[in-house]
């Protein structure tokens, strides 16, 4: 059978099992079961099909994504979360479209607490945007921040979707995760510029707050060097850990965890309940990635065996694409499936062509690996299928369509496509913080 | 919508097995994190060389993940991809639904099946899995044995309770 008829049956039986509404795993495992009966051997395909299922999660690498997400649902489900924000709340006083501000440090923080853009998003969406439109902020501010920044999780440390990124393309998982902190911040940097001009341009959007009484140290400090400053410390059990080469990146996001339990202890926060929901919360996420992985490795396995990854990468090494045109290409792609699919499945059918392209090309994959990252946050706002977005219908006072939800991530979908552009043309942007761990 | 008693039973029956699973893939997420740092800390202060540990979490991730992977399944939380289904009339939705039970059972069945004959022919084989760790390496395959055999009961649930209403 040529490749290319392998590859049309192939990428149109997922797309169709995907489109149907089969979950994303059991689509993977349907096609696989075809693949590897015709591509792999008969019934030595399908043994091999299952010991790759296995095989693919027994990894130490792995770790990780149940880990940074741990941490995140601790501090979420014991509460500590919530009161982070509220002191971020009570300090920034005086500030144009307060809340939305709020929402944006209070996201930055939690970012590089917790591993995942689903809780973040969840926390600021529930608390406040309801309280945004209840002051007359515009729909655009009272969503469009909480989306935006919900999505820095994916790259500001700890973040799952790097290490799986790092994890299924070899690409080094400390550099990815180092690397993610530059362009994280850039990015909140930017919507912070974007809130402040839209309100000095448009007061309407935010109605001034109208300030009672400064408050004093206790009221206003304390709050924010009590709750947000210690927890600053898990964020360091993580980042300095790796750093230092204390850990590895599996045994930083272990005592990234227990970090954060030790400081929902300390707060007399954590109880058996709290951390038993958390463990909970913790499984399902993490599960339901693990369980796409180990459905997909035998996937780029068929790709590779029915000549598919080397044919797409011959056809398009053949159009003598420069380098720099063809992660464009890649990056395009990415941004295009990012509307219609979920950001494991973009990375799972993606990355067995990109990675082998890349290295034909000699394209830096530190460079290539952070932006396709921002890439894929960028999918987690993109309609129709933008997770966050619809996550922030579920936080979003009752009614709200999804239309404004729509309206409202656009200019930070603007914003987050700016930066990546400016990732592409400047690499020494990306690579300097990566580059100290050589 | 009331469930016959003859379903109704075995059903909740299933969904105590599924929590339980949920709970031991959770405890086990636990047990990883108890263990590493247990590795760094005994490492770091040259108390211990816990060399096993890294094998040891691995296999704990491999268990977690297919004995929560049926729990995630029975609670619907698998990522699906529903822009298409959600713009169908309802009986195109319903028969859409069917029909990816319908997959989802044949599709777990295999693999069940599939599982099953890897298990019982490493075991007839006597293989063994030679790392730190020495043991037969049937023990490994039973996790996905037992996660697909929950599946197709979950896909079949599905499909009964749905021809249950039907009728």
């Amino acid at each position: 059978m040529s490749w290319t008829l392998a590859g049309l049956g192939l990428g149109s039986s997922l797309f169709l099992l995907f489109a149907i509404g089969l979950p994303v795993t059991f689509a993977f495992f349907g096609v696989n079961l075809a693949g590897a009966w015709v591509f792999l051997g008969g019934e030595a395909g399908l043994e091999q099909l299952v010991r790759n299922t296995g095989d693919s999660v027994n990894s130490f690498a792995l770790l990780p994504i149940p880990l940074f997400v741990m941490m995140g649902e601790i501090l979420f489900h014991t509460g500590v979360a919530y009161r982070s924000i509220n002191a971020i709340d009570r300090l920034l006083q005086r500030v144009p479209a307060r809340l939305a501000v709020v929402s944006l440090a209070g996201g930055t923080v939690f970012a590089a607490l917790s591993g995942s853009s689903i809780a973040n998003t969840a926390l600021l969406g529930g608390t406040l945007s309801p309280d945004m439109l209840r002051r007359g902020y515009s729909p655009t501010l009272s969503f469009g921040p909480v989306m935006a920044v919900g999505g820095i999780a994916v790259l500001i440390p700890p973040s799952a979707l790097a290490v799986m990124l790092g994890s299924l393309s070899g690409i080094s998982i400390s550099k990815l995760l180092i690397g993610g902190i530059v362009p994280g911040l850039l990015m909140s940097f930017a919507f912070l510029v974007y809130i402040l001009v839209t309100c000095w341009l448009w007061p309407d959007v935010a109605p001034r707050e109208r300030v009672y009484s400064r408050g004093g140290f206790r009221e206003r400090y304390w709050p924010f060097i009590r709750d947000v400053i210690p927890l600053s410390l898990i964020f360091v059990a993580v980042i300095g850990s790796m750093l230092s080469g204390l850990a590895t990146p599996t045994e930083a996001s272990a005592l990234g965890a227990v970090a954060s339990l030790v400081a929902t202890a300390c707060y007399g926060a954590l109880t058996l309940n709290n951390l038993k929901t958390s463990l909970l919360e913790t499984a399902k996420v993490s599960v339901s990635i693990l369980f796409i992985i180990a459905a997909s490795t035998t996937f780029s396995q068929i790709l590779s065996f029915s000549g598919v990854t080397t044919g797409v990468t011959e056809v398009i090494g053949n159009l003598r694409l420069s380098p720099d045109m063809l992660v464009l290409a890649m990056l395009g792609l990415l941004l295009l499936l990012g509307c219609v699919i979920d950001q494991v499945s973009m990375m799972l059918v993606t990355l067995p062509f990109f990675m082998p392209l890349a290295a034909a090309a000699n394209i830096d994959t530190i460079w290539l690996g952070l932006m396709m990252l921002v890439a894929i946050e960028i999918g987690l706002l993109t309609p129709p299928f933008g997770i966050l977005l619809m996550v922030m219908q579920g936080a979003a006072p009752r009614g709200t369509p999804l239309a404004q939800i729509y309206r409202a991530a656009f200019p930070f979908i603007v914003i987050e496509i700016a930066v990546l552009g400016l990732m592409f043309l400047w690499p020494a942007m990306v690579n300097w913080l990566p580059g100290l761990l050589d | 919508m009331a469930s016959s008693p003859s379903l109704t039973r075995p059903r909740s029956a299933l969904t105590a097995v599924f929590d339980l699973c949920g709970s031991l893939s959770a405890l086990l997420l636990g047990v990883i994190v108890v263990l590493v740092t247990a590795d760094i800390a005994t490492r770091s202060f040259h108390l211990a060389n816990l060399a096993w540990v890294n094998e040891v979490t691995e296999y704990l991730l491999t268990f977690a993940t297919f004995t929560g992977a049926p729990w995630v399944l029975h609670h619907h939380g698998h990522v699906n991809i529903d822009i298409i289904v959600t713009r169908l009339s309802a009986s195109a939705q319903r028969a859409l639904t069917l029909t990816c039970d319908a997959g989802g059972l044949i599709i777990s069945a295999v693999l069940f099946y599939e599982a099953l004959r890897v298990l019982l022919g490493s075991y007839a084989d006597g293989s063994m899995v030679f790392k730190y760790l020495v043991f037969p390496e049937w023990y490994l395959t039973t996790p996905i044995v037992f996660c697909f055999a929950l599946c197709t009961l979950e896909f079949a649930g599905r499909l009964l309770a749905r021809r249950e209403v039907l009728s």
